[in-house]
């Protein structure tokens, strides 16, 4: 009798704690978008372009500095994402979902915040001129999911620091496309192609990556 | 053995990364045919135009590219947003450097100015006769 009972009694508490680590997943995923970057590096590379030795030193070598910085979205964001999963996401190992909700929150608040910038022109825009910006921002949800993946599996796969630089690199190297586009001379569907092929790989990815997590949901 | 040297390899391309852009930006010095007091004294006398709200002065000085850019439309923008920002203090920092874009190798001076509400950053260019080519605000 209690045999059979029992499942029926865990089943809903088992729901519930999934959905609420959903929820908390999406959360910490929009707070780090937040902290990492709307309330530090935005403000710090706001107060820098105003700064004569930062742009003296930006403008004299324009692609090297535009590289940098693209690299240091990296270090901020995928620091961020790494320091929420060692302190707010536990346990370590976990299920593929956690990744991909987190990497949701945080590329879907970088698109709210991005578009909110543009609200009143966005109202001028015909349907047509907003499927780039769209599509783009698609893209690079896309890539907050892989990027999140490629933190996970360095807590799954216990080569943490590892999975940070590789993040990080990935990172850079991606946000970097853009001052090289703008060097040489891409157009804006070229970058876009780049993008989405970037985008695919993350996908195939996150999709390869599945083999390194739980399968079922364990209370530790 | 191979997961140290992965991350050794990771760390020394992180490194020279950020290596080479400080060496870079260390390295940069002015193009042959600039001097820095004549820069520094052209940056004055352009941020003095635009406190004195004179647009011919200003267009006297520029490049003809400059002309077709910084139009009276342009210009008044200009006068609008220093008209906010209250009367000038003073020069709190000048810096020179120098740029290349499409071949064209030109200098710049980057001016911090304290005005009575705010701050501004000037980032002015020159070409080799000291005509204004470039003017940016922050």
């Amino acid at each position: 009798m209690m045999l059979i009972e029992t499942p029926t009694v865990l089943q809903p508490v088992k729901k519930n704690t999934t959905y609420w680590r959903l929820a908390l997943a999406f959360f910490l995923g929009v707070l780090c978008f937040l902290v990492t970057q709307v309330f530090t590096r935005v403000p710090l590379l706001n107060w820098l372009q105003g700064e004569p030795d930062f742009i003296v030193w930006a403008m004299s070598i324009p692609l090297l500095s535009g590289m940098l910085i693209a690299l240091t979205a990296g270090i901020f964001e995928e620091s961020g994402r790494f320091a929420f999963k060692a302190l707010a996401l536990k346990p370590a190992r976990t299920q593929i979902w956690e990744p991909i909700v987190f990497g949701l929150g945080h590329g879907l608040c970088e698109a709210v915040w991005m578009f909110s910038a543009f609200w009143e022109p966005i109202d001028l825009l015909q349907p047509t001129q907003l499927i780039l910006p769209v599509v783009e921002r698609v893209l690079a949800i896309t890539m907050h999911v892989g990027f999140s993946v490629i933190i996970w599996n360095g807590f799954q796969l216990n080569q943490r620091v590892r999975y940070l630089v590789l993040a990080i690199l990935a990172h850079g190297v991606v946000d970097a496309l853009i001052p090289l586009a703008g060097r040489f001379g891409w157009g804006v569907m070229a970058l876009e192609g780049i993008l989405a092929g970037v985008a695919g790989l993350l996908l195939i990815y996150t999709i390869y990556s599945k083999k390194y997590y739980r399968k079922e949901d364990s209370h530790e | 053995m191979n997961k140290v040297r992965l991350n050794r390899v990771l760390f020394f391309v992180f490194l020279a990364i950020l290596s080479i852009g400080m060496l870079a930006g260390c390295a940069a010095k002015l193009p042959e045919g600039y001097d820095e007091a004549e820069l520094k004294s052209s940056a004055e006398k352009v941020i003095d135009l635009l406190n004195q709200r004179d647009g011919d002065g200003l267009t006297a000085l520029m490049t003809e590219e400059m002309k077709v850019g910084l139009t009276e439309d342009v210009q008044a923008q200009i006068f609008a947003l220093l008209d906010e920002s209250g009367s000038m203090q003073e020069i709190t920092d000048m810096r020179v450097g120098s740029s290349e874009e499409n071949g064209v190798t030109f200098a710049f001076v980057v001016a911090k100015v304290k005005y009575e509400n705010r701050d501004i950053t000037y980032t002015i260019g020159f070409d080799l006769d000291y005509n204004l080519a470039g003017l940016y605000l922050k």
